[in-house]
């Protein structure tokens, strides 16, 4: 065991202060809450406000200070959860050119949503609850980014995950917030197989989860020095990880349900930072994916297609959240494709300025009828269908029957429970019954093998 | 065709009337959402509608029973409401004489009981020793009479030792014993209730996981919102033009149709529909023919079909409404009217239904007489009539259940062990019967009465210390006079012009000021009606440029439109494909500067944006297109403008109604009001009533061109109505989010009213300076006792702010309603809470001024009443519930989250801090000539004959205040009020009144006023 040595330099501490601060908050809020004694409104937004302040100008401070180094990759090791000789799981950031900007955007747009929010959620009942999941979400986002090995990841990964789902079943006093909020966390879980796979595949062939055992060199010119199939078989699980989160095909339909929870939190959560956690853990490990060009081609595919499905749903959305939705899945399909190509630099560009924009137009959008009078006036009128005149070129029947494709949603839901949910249900009733049976059996009782009626109702 | 088409329509006619009557969100209109039910008396109504809806008939008994713990609601108002209530009954002995049923109802008023199922009971007495102590808030006289029952000498030990929780507990339980075995062996009595309609609630009640609406819903929102979007989507409905059924059945026809289980047969049966249309069958028709067919194939035998209808309409009320909406007032659309039928929704909806039970029957084992196909099969007839056969009864409570709530109401009566073993079954069963059928409801309906009642003795009590205490008239001519709309919302302001200056007069009057229009100002796009929404307008004004201003102004529209275009070409790109790709990856990040700036910097980035605005071109002068040339008509029928004759009404009217036909100030202001917010989709419904939620400006400003028109006055001096030439009017709006008043034509002020009308600009600001600080206290946001100057900047962030969901409160608070003269509440303090009508009977012999006057005022100040006490009674079932999840839908309405019922009503952040009580509408005039009035204003005596509005007469000449009562005959009576007390807190200023104060204040005289306006004497001559 070596000695944690995180506060040896600053940039190190100005590193860990970045998870410290949210964590602050988030026990501060968390604690009194748990002993029923919630601070005041004013006194959790302040806190939250200078957990995410400070670490936001840690963040930027730490920006200048590596940029200063030429980018290059500052570790900071903060313990050992294992170590038997050859294989270790270590805890381990890393300060570097892709984890660094990203932390500043995300810590910038956290401190920006706290500003937003105290005033937004003013005498709402839930005000406490929705401090804490921010404070949780930051915290979980802080620890992906600055993830210096796969099992840091993951764990932010999670919380991402557990604070995203809760949040959009905010209002869990109404069924459309918690089948959203189930939906999307189901999403993720499934999705989640495939992180957790990459990191037992990766501490296999490295005998580590941590980047520098797996990476030679600093991002974005690291390269991956492990077999070629190992590289292959990564990729496809990182993909896998990434399509839930970044609500690609055939996981995107929970992003428009997703709108279930208040402005604030839609806006950050699903339209600019939770829907780009995919695209970071790709990036994270782009070195695994050069060496798997097939793993890079299937992303393109994939991302192509989400965002083709997305422009084309997304331009018959009748509603302003769903359309902002889709416009956000559009751009995540894009920047997986980017990545998938290869490119490391225009992907991060496009994540982060995507992300500020879509923040803008998502908390505008209740504006939305003040924002169209104003365009008519200024136009003389109202702005007509423009982009869609081309299908007024298609044959009738066509553009109906692509319409219809697009109002369902490209059927996608349709075709995943089809697929996926009822089958898996009807399984898991008949063991249902069967547990019933055999139970009753053994007990002795009377058998009571009613079928359980699960929700197949709401999952269609 | 057994059922012609023609009743059915009416049918669907009558179940229309159930619907929100709600319009399209960019105008919003507060109006009562039971509308349906206005036939019948209130309180009966809330009941039946609650029903209806599943809603709440009023606020929850916790909710009063804190009210009464605060004082806002006072014993003698219990006492006053039950007697009222029960009549001669109220004396009718209880249990043997030992109580009556007054003093029943009032213990369980003042109390409350609880009420638990048996299984409830058996945990209460197993887990808690609940049982085992007298209640804590028995009245002592009551408490020491049950300690008394227990018998000392039964006592093993000396009395003086034991403990009095002993005793305490001894006395309850050996009453619990007398109360088990008096109500031992009885059982639970089964009520059946009416099973419901609709198969969704049937399949429901039996099994609680298989709900249809949750699979026709979805489909069906998506369905309508496509058909009615006004613009959201980029790619429109195809074939919208044919109507909703038509175009639905177009779209989803097709062979890639939907492949969830329980809409597998919906293609074809669509196609059937869609062929019917392509054949040029007329489209009410087709599906009139549907929804007679469907209902047949539900099995809905037809006496049940009106209910059924109404009831599958109200499921999804919101986006029903909106269909209905469109359809009877097309030119209400915010852009375009698209063919709307509410028989097209009905058959869609019906159509889904059926198909969605169908396969909902056949997972019940039920499967759907095979075929199913186009023959008029009563195909779910059986299931209907075998769920609705086996609806489960209801039980009532047990014996133990029975026991409980015996032994809580004999200790509240004072009844111990020995006098409930006394009593006889007779008086046993008459004293639970008293007690179950003063239910929960009946509880929150006499709260109810007895907190409206409260706040009523307040008013009135005010009133009649006002009228004793009234000033002699003024002889002086007034400096200056001002005409708000009759806005609860101006009763500050107003109160505040006449604190500032002794001489000036204000006036309440409907705040279109007689000028029913549609209105196209030089930023609109089109022309949106200002009036109430009960007149459709014959007139169209449109605001131009001065023909000096016309290069200019075309230069700037210029610039406009090509900032415009970049805008939205920027918006609309960033949700493309490739556009948005290179828009959002390169410039995406400069959305940075914006963020950043609106969301910590509201206040700077607002006034730097009107700056910028400022520097890009001052508003070009502008006039108001008003007279008319020739006599043409416009391409919609309306006309332009309004020639001399309709002008010099308009004028007429208006002074009339308001009293001011004689006794002109040289300056006489109309002031319109509107009010501006950010990221609020119910901006709307901040502004005025009277213009239909539009903003009464041009309104005003119109009005005040009409009457400084010189042809104009010579039309009315020869009729009689002189004003003098020295009159000059000025139009202008108020802004009830910022408190900031705009003045119009300011540059036709004649040079020698400059002066005076700089003065009185001057004196408004002030008055509005007040204004923000006496609005500030409600905003718990803002800390107690803002000076005005931090006051105005507060309310003015507000207005900017993408963050502030409370931009101003509205209506909320509104109380009362006072028609009469200015002269008997000038220096009394309403707190904002009371509309004001200016009306002088001593002009009105006839009574039709008080008949118009009512006609108008009646439904308005009503509607927004009863919306705003709904909306606050049940903020989910009448209101739209809370903003923070509101997504703008179609740009006709808001959703919860992604997809639901459109949400009706207003947001629970507009409703807060409102008190739920009906309008206390105070009219100056005797009660004879209101009986008269009313009798020709079949609507307004409807309201208030079924006591939707509390209607008060206050007559002009004894000052006799008289309180309305309907009599069994359905007439209209009065009933002199007597005054609970004679005396009136005296305040010397508005703001020492309610300073340190956040809720509601209580009415107030003012002392203090300045006697003339400031800054004026030196311009005068």
């Amino acid at each position: 065991m070596t000695t944690p040595r995180f506060l040896a330099d600053p940039v190190s501490a100005l590193v860990v202060w970045q998870l410290v601060a949210p964590v602050t908050a988030l026990a501060g809020i968390g604690l009194p809450a748990l002993l029923g004694r919630p601070l005041s409104e004013r006194a959790t937004t302040r806190l939250v406000g200078t957990a995410f302040t400070t670490g936001f100008i840690a963040a930027l401070a730490t920006l200048a200070a590596i940029a200063n180094q030429g980018f290059a990759a500052h570790l900071v090791h903060l313990g050992r959860l294992f170590d038997v000789g050859h294989h270790a799981a270590t805890i381990e950031l890393v300060a570097d050119g892709l984890s660094v900007p990203y932390v500043c955007f995300s810590t910038g747009l956290c401190a920006l949503v706290n500003a937003f929010a105290g005033k937004y959620l003013h005498r709402e009942p839930g005000f406490t609850r929705f401090f804490i999941l921010l404070a949780l979400f930051g915290t979980g986002m802080n620890l992906m980014v600055l993830a210096g090995s796969i099992d840091v990841l993951f764990a932010g990964w999670e919380f991402l995950g557990i604070s995203s789902a809760l949040l959009i079943g905010f209002f869990h006093e109404r069924r459309n917030a918690v089948d959203a909020a189930l939906r999307a966390f189901t999403t993720y879980r499934i999705c989640d197989v495939g992180l957790f796979g990459a990191s037992v595949v990766i501490h296999r062939a490295t005998g580590s989860g941590d980047f520098e055992r797996l990476f030679t060199g600093d991002w974005p010119h690291a390269v991956c020095p492990v077999p070629a199939a190992t590289a292959l078989f990564v990729s496809l699980l990182l993909v896998f990880a990434a399509l839930g989160k970044s609500a690609q095909v055939p996981f995107s339909g929970w992003l428009p349900r997703a709108m279930e929870g208040p402005t604030p939190s839609s806006a950050i959560f699903y339209g600019a930072l939770s829907i780009h956690a995919g695209a970071y853990v790709l990036l994270r490990y782009e070195a695994v994916l050069d060496a798997a060009p097939a793993a890079g081609w299937l992303l393109v595919v994939i991302g192509a297609g989400t965002a083709l499905h997305a422009a084309i749903v997304g331009s018959v959305q009748t509603d302003l959240k769903s359309m902002l939705a889709y416009a956000s899945m559009t751009q995540a399909g894009i920047i997986l494709a980017e990545i998938g190509f290869g490119w490391r630099v225009i992907p991060l560009v496009h994540v982060i300025s995507h992300a500020i924009l879509r923040s803008l137009q998502i908390l505008r959008s209740p504006s939305a009828m003040h924002d169209r009078h104003e365009l008519a006036a200024a136009l003389g009128g109202h702005p007509g269908p423009s982009e869609w005149s081309l299908m007024r070129l298609l044959p009738k029947g066509v553009s109906r029957g692509l319409y219809h494709i697009a109002l369902e949603r490209g059927f996608e839901e349709t075709f995943v429970s089809g697929l996926f949910v009822r089958p898996l249900l009807a399984a898991l009733m008949s063991a249902d019954a069967l547990e019933r049976r055999w139970v009753a059996t053994l007990g002795g009782g009377p058998a009571d093998d009613r079928p359980r009626d699960f929700k197949e109702g709401a999952a269609s | 065709m057994h059922q012609p088409h023609a009743s059915l329509e009416d049918m669907i006619a009558t179940a229309a009337r159930f619907l929100p009557p709600q319009g399209p969100i960019d105008s919003f209109v507060a109006q009562n959402p039971l509308q349906g039910f206005e036939d019948l008396p209130f309180e009966e109504a809330v009941i039946r509608a609650a029903r209806l809806y599943g809603a709440q008939p009023f606020l929850p008994e916790t909710a009063y029973r804190e009210e009464l713990a605060k004082g806002r609601i006072r014993i003698t108002d219990l006492e006053a409401v039950l007697a009222a209530d029960l009549g001669g009954r109220r004396l009718a002995p209880l249990a043997g004489g030992r109580a009556t049923l007054g003093r029943l109802h009032l213990q369980l008023l003042l109390h409350g009981v609880r009420m638990e199922s048996d299984v409830a009971v058996r945990w209460t007495l197993t887990e808690s020793r609940s049982i085992e102590r007298l209640r804590d808030d028995l009245e002592p006289q009551i408490r020491a009479r049950l300690l008394a029952s227990v018998d000392p000498a039964s006592d093993h030990s000396s009395p003086g030792s034991i403990a009095p929780g002993v005793i305490d507990g001894r006395v309850a339980s050996e009453l619990w014993h007398a109360c088990v075995e008096m109500t031992a062996g009885a059982r639970a009595a089964v009520v059946h209730d009416q099973p419901p309609l609709r198969h969704r609630d049937l399949i429901l009640a039996s099994v609680p996981t298989l709900d249809t609406d949750a699979l026709v819903h979805p489909l069906l929102i998506r369905m309508v919102a496509a058909f009615l979007d006004q613009g959201v989507a980029a790619w429109p409905m195809p074939d919208r033009d044919q109507g909703l059924l038509a175009a639905v059945a177009g779209v989803y026809s097709g062979r890639l149709g939907p492949v969830e289980p329980w809409s597998r047969e919906l293609p074809d049966r669509l196609r059937r529909i869609r062929g019917a249309c392509d054949r040029g069958d007329d489209p009410r028709k087709v599906a009139l023919d549907v929804i007679a067919a469907e209902l047949r194939r539900l099995g809905v035998p037809e006496p049940s079909w009106q209910d059924f209808m109404t009831e599958s309409l109200v499921a999804l009320k919101g986006w029903a409404g909106m269909v209905r909406q469109l359809e009877d007032r097309p030119d209400r659309a915010p852009v375009e009217a698209v063919p709307a039928r509410l028989i097209d929704f009905l058959a869609l909806r019906l159509l889904l239904d059926r198909t969605a039970t169908e396969w909902a029957a056949g997972r019940l084992g039920h499967p759907p007489a095979a075929g199913g196909g186009p023959t008029d099969e009563a195909t779910l007839a059986p299931l209907w009539g075998e769920l609705r056969g086996r609806h489960p009864p209801r039980r009532g409570p047990g014996s133990l259940a029975r026991a409980f709530l015996l032994h809580q109401v004999s200790q509240l009566l004072g009844l111990a062990a020995d006098d409930v073993r006394g009593l006889g079954v007779h008086e046993l069963l008459e004293l639970e019967h008293e007690v179950a059928a003063f239910d929960p409801i009946a509880r929150r309906r006499l709260f109810h009465l007895a907190y409206e009642r409260r706040l009523r003795v307040e008013m009135l009590d005010a009133l009649a210390a006002q009228w004793s205490a009234k000033s002699p008239a003024n002889p002086g001519r007034p400096r200056a006079q001002a005409v708000f709309c009759i806005d609860d919302r101006c009763e500050s302001w107003r109160r505040g012009l006449e604190e500032l200056a002794g001489d000036v007069e204000t006036f309440g009057a409907a705040g279109f000021f007689a000028v029913p229009m549609y209105f196209r100002g030089i930023d609109d796009w089109h022309a949106v009606p200002l009036c109430p929404i009960v007149i459709r307008p014959d007139h169209t004004v449109i605001e131009r440029p001065e023909d000096r201003a016309a290069a200019n102004h075309r230069f700037q529209q210029s610039v406009r439109r090509s900032l415009g275009r970049l805008r939205g070409g920027i918006s609309e790109g960033s949700r493309s494909l490739l556009r948005g790709g290179i828009l959002t990856s390169v410039g995406g990040a400069l959305a940075a500067v914006p963020l950043v700036a609106r969301v910590v910097f509201p206040r700077l980035t607002a006034r730097l944006a009107s700056g910028a605005a400022a520097l890009a071109g001052r508003r070009v002068p502008t006039r108001l297109d008003l007279k008319r040339g020739a006599d043409a008509r416009l391409p919609d029928g309306t006309r332009p403008g309004f020639d001399l004759d309709e002008m010099a009404a308009i004028v007429r009217r208006l002074l009339e109604d308001i009293g001011l036909t004689s006794g002109h100030a040289r300056l006489v202001a109309i002031i319109g009001h509107g009010s501006t917010s950010l990221n609020n989709p119910h901006e709307s419904a901040y502004d005025c009533g009277a213009c239909g939620g539009g903003r009464g400006g041009p309104n005003a400003r119109a009005f005040a061109t009409m009457a400084n028109d010189p042809a104009v006055r010579a039309r009315l001096a020869a009729s009689g109505l002189v004003i003098p030439d020295d009159v000059v009017f000025v139009g202008g709006m108020q802004d009830t989010c910022t408190s900031v008043i705009a003045w119009y034509d300011t540059d036709r002020i004649p040079d020698h009213h400059r002066g005076e009308f700089e003065a009185f600009r001057r004196l408004c600001a002030e008055a509005g300076g007040l204004d923000a600080q006496e609005r500030c206290r409600r905003f718990d946001s803002v800390p107690p006792g803002v000076p005005v100057a931090e006051a105005l900047g507060r309310v003015e962030v507000r207005s900017a702010d993408l963050a502030q969901v409370r931009p101003e409160y509205g209506h909320a608070s509104n109380a009362a309603c006072i028609v009469g003269r200015r002269a008997l509440t000038r220096g009394l303090f309403l707190d904002r809470r009371s509309f004001l009508v200016s009306y002088d009977p001593g002009h009105d012999t006839a009574g039709r001024i008080l008949e118009r006057t009512l006609a108008a005022v009646g439904p308005v100040c009503g509607g927004i009443n009863l919306a705003y006490l709904f909306s606050r009674i049940d903020p989910l079932g009448y209101g739209a519930g809370t903003k923070l999840p509101h997504n703008i839908t179609a740009l006709i309405g808001v959703m919860d989250g992604h997809a639901s019922d459109l949400r009706t009503g207003l947001p629970f952040q507009g409703v807060d801090i409102h008190e739920p009580v009906r309008l206390l509408m105070v009219v100056e005039a005797a009660p004879e000539r209101i009986q008269d009035v009313l009798e020709r204003l079949p609507v307004v005596k409807n309201m208030v004959a079924n006591r939707w509005i509390q209607l008060v007469s206050w007559h002009p000449e004894t000052g006799g205040l008289a309180l309305q009562e309907t009599s069994a005959a359905g007439g209209i009576a009065f009933v002199p009020y007597v005054p609970e007390s004679e005396a009136i807190p005296v305040a010397s200023s508005s703001a020492a009144w309610y300073r340190g104060r956040r809720g509601n204040v209580p009415p107030a005289r003012l002392t203090a006023q300045r006697s003339s306006m400031p800054g004026q004497e030196a311009v005068t001559p």
